[in-house]
């Protein structure tokens, strides 16, 4: 009899372990037991159905093949599949290993008794109480995983939850642990080292959504991979579009508690640098160039940081030591991207093209190309197609800049058809052929927004030319004019060549010239990322074309992708009083200059009308520059402000709107 | 090339200066005097087509009309290591190389005469641009061949050329020193009625001060033509600089003249440069700020047109702009214009919103300055009506006595009447008070003349 309740205890081969009633073949020695055998005997039975519960669940995950039949005989019966995966595998193989020492026990009783066989039941069960807490503890365990369906890494984080407390338990739990962490020491190593993510049962907490990042991707690259038909209808672009950036995801489900969320952030940023950086487009077309910048990440010291990364499993969890690697692994990443960008991906020259190009810093090639496009607009009544407008401007550049300078060739115009949007040049987009792999940094979304400043600088412009043309007709004229007129036209053109300095030097310049520093001083690939959308940011807002967003913060300094603290789509107040402004210039430019040296008198009332509307516009943009300046982040209204009332004509003028104080 | 500019330089000063403006524009942009590119310089993105184009043989021409009537100063430039760098067809003696004797009337007479060569040259300089935009002239006011035929080539291209800005340089003669040209106060005067009348825009060299400048800044006791032409080829430079680097503003003559200039005749500019050094004057480097440089380029003590104080009158400035250039840092700018507007260290018109712009112009890279900083203004002030009036006052003096009249009475022009000369007096005049009228805040509304 004890040797079968030792059979059982060890290990039970037939079909029905799990119910009580199996035992009773025990009690058909009724006669022989008494009663408080009976009693110990079904103590030590309860210890034995834990045990096979917890090992039939061990069999089934590592040996699925075995039990893949046994579907009604669960042991605790629950409808959620059969859970597969390496980490449950390791789970498994970790308890398998707790349970050897109560095996090794059996086997020790079993020799104890062959020796001593006179030994009652009592001594069988005081060997095998002790487990009977480790038992119960292991089957919540398993409870736990089914009932919940914890999976993949998230079994570590369970398991740290009973560390505490009773030491066989904490002892038990820190041996599965010890088990799991090499799964979850692989997965981070893959990761983190080579970009790679090699997880069949979604285990790990960062998804491969096996698609490109759509914040990477152009308007209409996005319409190509959606296959639509909305592709043909887009102008096809010449420029090459940089590469898809693979989207990979955080699957917060699947985080371990024990990982805050700046770390998890971290670990799926790095992850995504080392992918971008392994899939350099330039590599797999250029063979020399792979010679040339043979790419080394970890400069060497791959292996090192490997192993660096698979020491973390021999502990049970230190979070200090895993965020000091995990932060230590960031460092060199983030610098090495640094330096990518700055020395291969010339990222200060990218900055200044941008400079130059989205924010008019080449005056001379936008002054030249409208002149140019628009005389071919006055014979086109239906506007310029899209290559028209792009043959001109590679043609002005090409005057211009002959064949020293070719960085034009990397600019190519679009012409939006955008109905809100009267103005034919503020339909105009610039696309910018962006080096790998600064389109982490250029996003669409940035270009996007540099582009709503070329438009508005481009219009500006435009009207300025017009001014200036009307100024030159009234000069060429060499005679005496009325002084309504030029004063009027004076006062417009003050107006617009002011806001075009403010805008060209308060703020584009010294912008870009803070940005330049910041740049300077940042060593890593998140400031660049930081200082980069501050700079956007502040020329929105500070030309008038968007609205700050002021409760906008960014949350994870280690993200790859940021958007910018501007608020889309919301123009400022200022911004539209420019552009009335500027409405009233393209109108008053477009009828002066069919002024002759006397005005008749329709020519009187228009310009009494013109000036009225002048004076309005004036007044409300000095009255709103000077209401919203006290406002946070009001200064540059100020500045704009103190610009244009330098002399103090207008507050003199205006004294009731009472600037005088400004 | 778009927004081209033909330089025309005439009589002795105008080549002089011309020359040293050519020489310099050479260097800034790497040419070397034969018109090749240094080999230092291909990388440049400068638009050297603006003043410069390329023959077939890639050499670099400049557009410039070289004219005199006289061969003195015309056959020292082709004696000198430029020779080359000129276009020979572009450069126009006259056959009987007598000059003008310092008579602006035959000066006048025989740009008259020789109309047609020069206008051939020009055409011709000016069909072989892309799009034109302007005339640059360079002549002083005082003698005869730049004076007289600088008068009817201003005449002439504001006819031929109606649409086209003219711009001259004007060296305006030193009042300190006793002049050997008599009749210097009429010659200046006919002049400035074709300055105020045909040009679109003069900058104003006043020989008085330049000479000031180079005893008292420079420490130059008797500064020779080639010391002060050096100055004034830094002014001519730097205030084309945004039209010849790439720049956000000022890119054509157009809009650099447009803001400044608001009404057609108030067209005369002043300069001013800071900081003055020469070549051996390696002491005076001082950390140089913005707001250094700015507050500098302010006091008249640098301006470049010496103007008396009238205390009758609030003399004040119409426009201003300041090309600053070198180790700028832009978030200083705006606070320094601040400091400016604050301290009321520039006083404005009272009847039109005026400010100062700041352009921030690349600096050649060719050329090594001891400098971090330095910055040209060009001003529109109501103060230059001074320097009329006092060429109004010398010739006056001199008509009185009916004196030297003789030489203008042999050409046509005054063989019957002097009306020439009362008329210029009276635009002359027309354009002091209309420079005085501009410092009274009613000067927009008041009645038209």
């Amino acid at each position: 009899m004890i040797h079968e309740c030792l059979f059982n205890l060890w290990d039970n081969l037939s079909d029905d372990i799990s119910d009580e009633n199996n035992w009773a073949y025990l009690f058909e020695l009724n006669d022989f037991l008494h009663p408080g055998e009976k009693k110990l005997l079904l103590m030590i039975a309860a210890i034995a159905i834990d045990f096979h519960k917890i090992n039939g669940f061990v069999q089934k995950v590592l040996n699925p093949a075995l039990t893949s039949n046994d579907d009604c005989g669960t042991l605790v019966r629950c409808t959620s599949p059969q859970p597969r995966g390496m980490y449950i595998t390791a789970f498994c193989n970790g308890i398998d290993k707790v349970l050897q020492d109560y095996r090794d026990e059996i086997v020790n009783l079993e020799n104890t008794l062959l020796q001593n066989p006179q030994l009652p039941l009592l001594f069988i069960l005081s060997s095998v109480e002790r487990y009977r807490k480790l038992f119960e503890v292991l089957l919540s365990m398993i409870n736990l995983i089914q009932k919940s369906n914890i999976r993949g890494c998230l079994l570590i984080g369970r398991m740290h939850n009973y560390i505490c407390g009773v030491d066989q338990i904490a002892k038990a739990a820190d041996v599965i642990i010890q088990s799991i962490n090499p799964m979850f020491c692989r997965h981070l190593c893959n990761w983190i080292i080579y970009g790679d993510l090699v997880d069949t049962y979604e285990e790990f907490f960062i998804v491969d959504e096996k698609t490109s990042d759509e914040n990477f991707l152009y308007p209409e690259q996005l319409a190509d991979y959606a296959g639509s038909n909305t592709s043909l209808l887009h102008k096809k672009s010449k420029m090459h579009r940089p590469p898809p950036v693979r989207k990979f995801i955080i699957n917060w489900k699947m985080v371990p508690v024990f990982i805050d969320t700046d770390t998890v952030e971290t670990i799926l940023f790095m992850g995504r640098i080392v992918w971008i950086m392994r899939n350099d487009p330039k590599k797999s077309t250029n063979e020399t160039y792979e010679i040339k910048h043979k790419r080394d990440i970890w400069e060497g010291k791959d292996y090192e940081y490997y192993r660096r990364i698979q020491s973390l499993e021999k502990k049970t969890f230190d979070a200090i030591e895993f965020k000091m690697i995990m932060e230590e692994c960031r460092v060199t990443l983030t610098k090495y991207l640094w330096t990518v960008m700055l020395v291969e991906g010339n990222l200060i020259d990218h900055l200044h093209l941008i400079r130059d190009f989205y924010a008019l810093g080449r005056g001379e090639l936008f002054q030249q190309f409208i002149t140019v496009a628009e005389d071919h607009l006055k014979a086109e009544t239906s506007g310029l197609a899209t290559h028209s407008l792009n043959f001109i401007f590679l043609e002005t550049a090409r005057k211009i800049y002959g064949e020293n300078d070719k960085t034009y060739t990397r600019f190519e115009l679009l012409s939006i058809a955008d109905d809100l949007k009267s103005n034919q040049w503020s339909r105009l987009q610039l696309n910018f052929e962006i080096d790998w792999p600064l389109h982490i940094v250029f996003h669409p979304k940035a270009m996007e927004l540099y582009n709503k400043l070329f438009c508005f600088l481009l219009r500006l412009r435009k009207t300025q030319i017009d001014l200036h043309r009307l100024w030159a007709e009234h000069a060429s004229r060499k005679i005496k004019m009325d002084r309504r007129v030029w004063t009027l036209r004076q006062n417009l053109m003050f107006l617009v060549n002011n806001l075009q300095y403010y805008l060209q030097v308060d703020v584009i310049e010294a912008q870009f010239s803070v940005l330049l520093k910041a740049v300077e001083n940042a060593n890593e690939f998140e400031d660049i990322i930081k200082v980069h959308h501050e700079f956007i940011s502040n020329l929105l807002a500070k030309t008038f074309v968007l609205k700050p967003d002021e409760e906008h913060t960014y949350k994870h300094k280690h993200r790859l992708y940021q958007e910018p603290a501007v608020q889309c789509d919301e123009p400022s107040k200022v911004y539209s009083v420019i552009m009335s402004l500027l409405e009233l210039c393209d109108e008053f430019c477009l009828v002066a200059g069919t002024w002759g040296t006397e005005l008749t008198e329709p020519d009187f009332e228009d310009l009494e009308i013109f000036q009225k509307r002048s004076d309005n516009i004036i007044e409300t943009l000095l009255f709103i520059l000077y209401k919203f300046h006290e406002k946070v982040n009001g200064e540059h209204l100020l500045q704009l402000l103190s610009q244009l009332d330098f002399n103090s004509y207008f507050s003199k003028k205006m004294s009731d709107l009472n600037l005088m104080d400004v | 090339m778009p927004c081209e500019m033909i330089t025309l330089q005439l009589g002795q000063c105008g080549n002089q200066i011309g020359f040293e403006f050519w020489k310099r524009l050479c260097a800034e942009h790497g040419i070397n005097p034969e018109g090749i590119l240094e080999d230092f310089a291909t990388e440049g993105i400068d638009r050297k087509d603006v003043f410069f184009y390329q023959a077939d043989d890639e050499h670099y021409i400049p557009r410039a009309v070289l004219l005199d009537l006289e061969p003195r100063v015309i056959n020292t430039i082709l004696n000198s290591p430029y020779s080359k760098l000129y276009n020979q067809e572009n450069v126009f003696l006259s056959k009987n190389g007598g000059g003008a004797g310092n008579n602006w009337a035959s000066g006048y007479s025989q740009g008259e005469k020789l109309n047609e060569e020069i206008f051939d040259i020009i055409d011709r300089e000016a069909e072989g641009s892309d799009s034109l935009e302007g005339f640059v002239l360079c002549h002083s006011i005082a003698g005869g061949t730049g004076s007289g035929m600088g008068s009817n080539i201003l005449e002439k291209l504001s006819d031929r050329f109606p649409k086209k800005l003219v711009q001259t340089y004007s060296v305006f003669p030193n009042l300190d020193e006793i002049s050997d040209v008599v009749v210097q106060p009429y010659n200046s005067l006919l002049t400035l009625k074709r300055l105020t009348e045909s040009a679109d825009s003069v900058v104003v060299l006043d020989n008085t001060a330049l000479n000031r400048i180079a005893a008292d800044r420079l420490k130059i006791q008797n500064p020779t033509f080639t010391q002060i032409n050096s100055l004034v080829s830094t002014i001519m430079s730097v205030s084309t600089t945004t039209l010849r680097y790439p720049s956000y503003m000022n890119n054509d003559l157009m809009g650099l003249l447009a803001p400044l200039i608001p009404t057609p005749r108030l067209h005369f500019l002043m300069t001013g440069y800071t900081p003055l050094s020469t070549d051996t004057d390696e002491a005076s480097v001082r950390k140089t700020t913005v707001l250094d440089v700015m507050r500098r380029l302010l006091q008249p003590k640098n301006m470049m047109v010496s103007t008396a104080q009238d205390r009758s009158s609030e003399h004040c400035f119409i426009s201003i702009l300041n090309i600053i250039q070198g180790e700028v840092d832009p978030t200083q700018v705006h606070k320094s214009l601040q400091r400016i507007r604050e301290r009321k260290l520039a006083q404005f018109i009272p009847w039109g919103p005026a400010s100062i712009q700041v352009a921030l112009s690349r600096k050649s890279p060719y050329i090594q300055s001891a400098h971090r900083v330095s910055g040209l203004m060009l001003a529109n002030h109501t103060n230059i009506s001074t320097l009329f009036d006092r060429a109004l006052t010398q010739y006056d003096k001199l008509r009185k006595r009916e004196a030297f009249l003789d030489q203008f009475r042999k050409e046509d022009m005054f063989k019957e009447n002097l009306s020439e000369l009362d008329s210029s007096r009276e635009v002359v005049q027309d354009l002091v008070d209309e420079y005085v009228a501009a410092t009274c805040e009613n000067y927009c509304t008041r009645e038209q003349t």
